[in-house]
This record gives structure tokens, sequence and C-alpha cells, in this order.
């Protein structure tokens, strides 16, 4: 009886497997998962010059400081304007090398002279500078949102900055070196894909969902239930608040618009994880419907949610993109990976 | 056919179980209510549904200058260092210990050097009464708190 509860496990074990891989670690190519990782530093970069610039200003507040969980946790204490000075310029120039990627093979060529391969070295660099830069942004984002107000929309951006550097990347590529092809023009039996990548990309688009998903427990929470928040006056509230020239004529003149309003944000924060499981047309158009949404809380409340946003481009097949050259007599090469 | 690395079955399990992990924590956030799990505490921004026939309390600032009107002062890192939001959140705390404005105010005349220091700055709330999830006439100011230069 014992054998045949073996056998019977056997296969059901097998299937969860098979649903785990398909579900977590479906293979993508590595150019997606390269361009993914510009296109998220670059954002890093933006976001601690503006959105999160505020730790600097933080070094002014110790009174403020109510360090998070996790801040605790690593004894941070309150941020001075050295150690801001410093997280800045570590997460500035860790960018830049993660973003220039290939770019630094011929630096390394000229350093190492032949004795190792500069190129498996140069991937190297890049990888453990995108470490650098994930613990040092996590920081500087634990530092932003533990004096009072805590942000919603970074999420996703802290999740890929953690994620992208477990992934093993060949960095001859168009976007990091110039060199090899990629997009419509690549040779498929020469693009490399990995389970890592697609484990990479999947945490940020689970991530990405999560951030409208989750927001629906709170609001049941906290008005007893979805009906009671979809009929209140929270976009009103908002738009007094903080609303454009264009919410407050809304608020004088057609206040009726706002329930319907919130009922729609609450069908596409219910229906997000739906967006996990779609594919081709209709998840461009569901991609478009959730930037459309942005883009209205954009113009009304200036609430833009770019971090999050950016990170939309983890459902793209970013490695259609094509870069321009630098140089029109280079010539192409298969991507290899680098380990 | 491309090239696909696959994981071990290792790797692959410590992956799967970091993904739940995470989720398991936005969701302890969630039902907690509690912000402390950041970056996966509750996701609460505009969570509080206002009743209808509730009112909108916004948070103000206003500076005070020995012979001149109060003047509005507006939160953000370049005028006092602080956001709105962050004020908003330790409300209680600058309540009971109002000399936690001294950095606000102190930071609002690096700023203006050129301008006398300010003598007290004012913490107050704009209170909105809501109709039928419309505004009902004009806000009332209210005061919360003050520093004053000691």
């Amino acid at each position: 009886m014992g054998a045949a509860m073996t056998a019977e496990r056997r296969p059901f074990a097998a299937s969860l497997r098979t649903r785990l891989r398909a579900a977590f670690l479906t293979a993508v190519p590595l150019s997606r998962v390269r361009a993914l990782q510009v296109i998220v530093h670059v954002m890093v970069i933006l976001d601690v010059l503006t959105f999160s610039r505020d730790v600097l200003a933080h070094a002014g507040n110790a009174a403020f400081y109510r360090p998070v969980a996790l801040a605790r946790l690593l004894h941070l204490p309150a941020v001075t304007p050295g150690l801001a000075a410093m997280l800045l310029a570590v997460i500035l120039l860790g960018s830049a090398v993660v973003i220039a990627g290939g770019r630094l093979d011929g630096m390394l060529k000229r350093v190492l002279r032949g004795r190792r391969d500069s190129r498996r070295a140069s991937a190297r660099a890049v990888r453990v500078t995108g470490v650098v830069v994930a613990v040092a942004y996590w920081v500087w984002m634990l530092y932003s949102n533990s004096y009072g107000y805590v942000a919603h929309d970074h999420m996703a951006l802290l999740v890929a900055v953690a994620v992208l550097p477990t992934v093993r990347l060949p960095l001859s590529d168009a976007r990091a070196g110039a060199e090899a092809p990629v997009g419509p023009a690549a040779d498929a039996a020469t693009e490399p894909e990995s389970e890592a990548g697609g484990w990479a990309l999947r945490c940020v688009q689970i991530a990405v969902v999560s951030t409208y998903f989750f927001s629906i427990i709170p609001k049941i929470l906290y008005t007893g239930s979805l009906a009671a928040w979809g009929n209140s006056a929270i976009l009103t509230w908002a738009s007094i608040r903080r609303g454009s020239p264009i919410a407050h004529w809304l608020v004088e003149n057609a206040p009726w618009v706002f329930v319907p309003a919130q009922w729609a944000g609450l069908a596409i924060e219910a229906l997000s994880p739906v967006v996990l499981f779609l594919r081709g047309k209709a998840l461009y158009v569901s991609i478009a419907l959730y930037l459309g949404f942005h883009l209205s809380t954009l113009l009304l409340l200036g609430i833009h949610f770019l971090p999050t946003v950016v990170c939309w481009a983890a459902f793209l097949p970013l490695e259609r993109i094509s870069i321009p050259r630098r140089s029109s007599n280079i010539p192409r090469r298969g991507v290899r990976e680098t380990s | 056919m491309p090239a696909a690395t696959s994981l071990r079955p290792a790797s692959a399990a410590w992956r799967v179980l970091a993904v739940l992990a995470c989720l398991g924590l936005l969701l302890t956030g969630g039902l907690t209510r509690s912000n402390d799990l950041f970056p996966f505490g509750v996701l609460d921004q505009f969570s509080y549904g206002t009743p209808p026939d509730g009112e909108v309390v916004s948070t103000c600032l206003r500076g005070v200058r020995d012979g001149e009107e109060p003047f509005e002062i507006r939160f953000g890192q370049r005028t006092v260092g602080i956001e709105r939001s962050d004020v908003e959140n330790s409300l209680p705390a600058i309540e009971a210990d109002p000399t936690l404005l001294a950095p606000l105010a102190a930071h609002y005349d690096r700023r203006h050097a050129e301008e006398p220091p300010l003598d007290a700055l004012i913490l107050c709330q704009e209170v909105t009464s809501l109709h039928d999830g419309a505004a009902d006439g004009e806000p009332e100011l209210v005061e919360v708190t003050r520093w004053e230069r000691p």
C-alpha cells in the first residue's frame, strides 16, 4: 500500500515541479534581461536624483527618524550628510558601470593585456557592481522611507535591482558593446536563453502586479468592503489636497465622475494578476490600459508611479528593440554565455 | 532552437521559495496594515475611503515674522527640507513636542538668508467639508501647534 502511495506521489511531485518551473522559470533571451538591466539602472539614477532625493534632506531631520523593520534589523543609524553623499556616489557610479556593460571590455583588455579573458572579467565586474548598487540602493530607499512617509511605488524597482545581478549575462550585445546581433536581425539559433533570466523577469512582473493587487487588502480593511471604498469620496479628497487644475475643475463642476473612476480603479487592481497569463496583443493592450491609468493619475493628481511604470518593461520582448550601432563595419558575432 | 541554460534543482528551489516568501511578507504587511515591512508592507495609499459627507484635512505651514502677516510656506525639500506626507505621519509626535518644527524653520531660514529669520512656524490644517462627494464651502484654517523662536 505504501509503495502504491509513493507511486501516486511521484507523478504529483513531477507535475508540481513542471508547473512551478512553467510559472516561475520559463527561459527568456538573455538580451531581454540585459535590456531590462539597462532600463532599470537608468531609472535608479533618475530616482535618486529626483523622486527619492529626500535622503539628502533627511540628514537634517534626525528627530523624524523612525526606521522601518529592515533598517532596524541592519542597525542603520539616522542618515548623515556624509553617508547620504557616499551612498549617492556609489549608486550613480555603480549604475553607470552597469549601463556601460560591455564597454568595460575594451578598458579591461588594455588593463589585463591578454593575461585574462577580458570579456569574462568585464561581465563579472558588471555583475558584482550590480550587487553593490542593489545593496546601496536598498539602504538609500530604507532611509527615504524611514522618516514618516512610506512610498508604495518602488517595490518592483527594488525587486528588479535585487534579482537582476543573479543572472549571468554575456555583455557582447548591442546595448552593452555594440557588437552582437540582437533584435529581429539576430540569429535565433545563437540567441541564448536562461531560466535564471526568466526567473528574474518573472519576479519583476509579479512585483508589478502585486503593487496593484495587494492594494485592495487595505481598502477592504479600512473601509469594510470594496463597495464602500468604490462609493466613497476618496478622489474628491485627493483632488482637493493635491489635485491639478483639471482635478479642481472636476471637483467644482463634475464631482459625479469620481465614483465611476474609483470603480474602474478597483477593477484594474483586482484583475491585475490576469496580466501574468496574457500573451501577444492582449498583453500589450493590458499594459497600455495600466499605463493609461497612471497617465490619468499624473494629470489629475501629479502621481506618476514612474518606478513601477518603468518595470512594466519586464513584460515586453525588449530583445526586439534595435539599437543603432556605433560603427557599421563592426563584424557581427553571436552572443556567448560567459559561464 | 536557441540554447537554454537550465537551473539545477537547488537553484530553482531557492528562487521559487524566495518569491513565495516575499508574497507571504506582502500578505502579512497587508493584513496587519503595517508599513514596517517596507518594501513589502501594506500598500495603503488612498485606501482610506473618505465618506461622501466627511471632510478633507490638508496639513499646511505658516511662517510668522515680527510685524508681518502670517504667510504660507509650502512643504518640500527646497523649502523646509521635508515633505508634507512625512510631517503628516509624525503629527502626534509634533503636537507632543513642537520643537520638532525647529529644523524646518532652520532649513527655511537657510534658504532665505537674505530675509529676517522666522519668529514662529505654525503647523496648521485646512479643513474642507464635503456634501455628497463635493466640496461644501470654503476650507477652514485650524492651528495644530506652533514653534516659537526661543
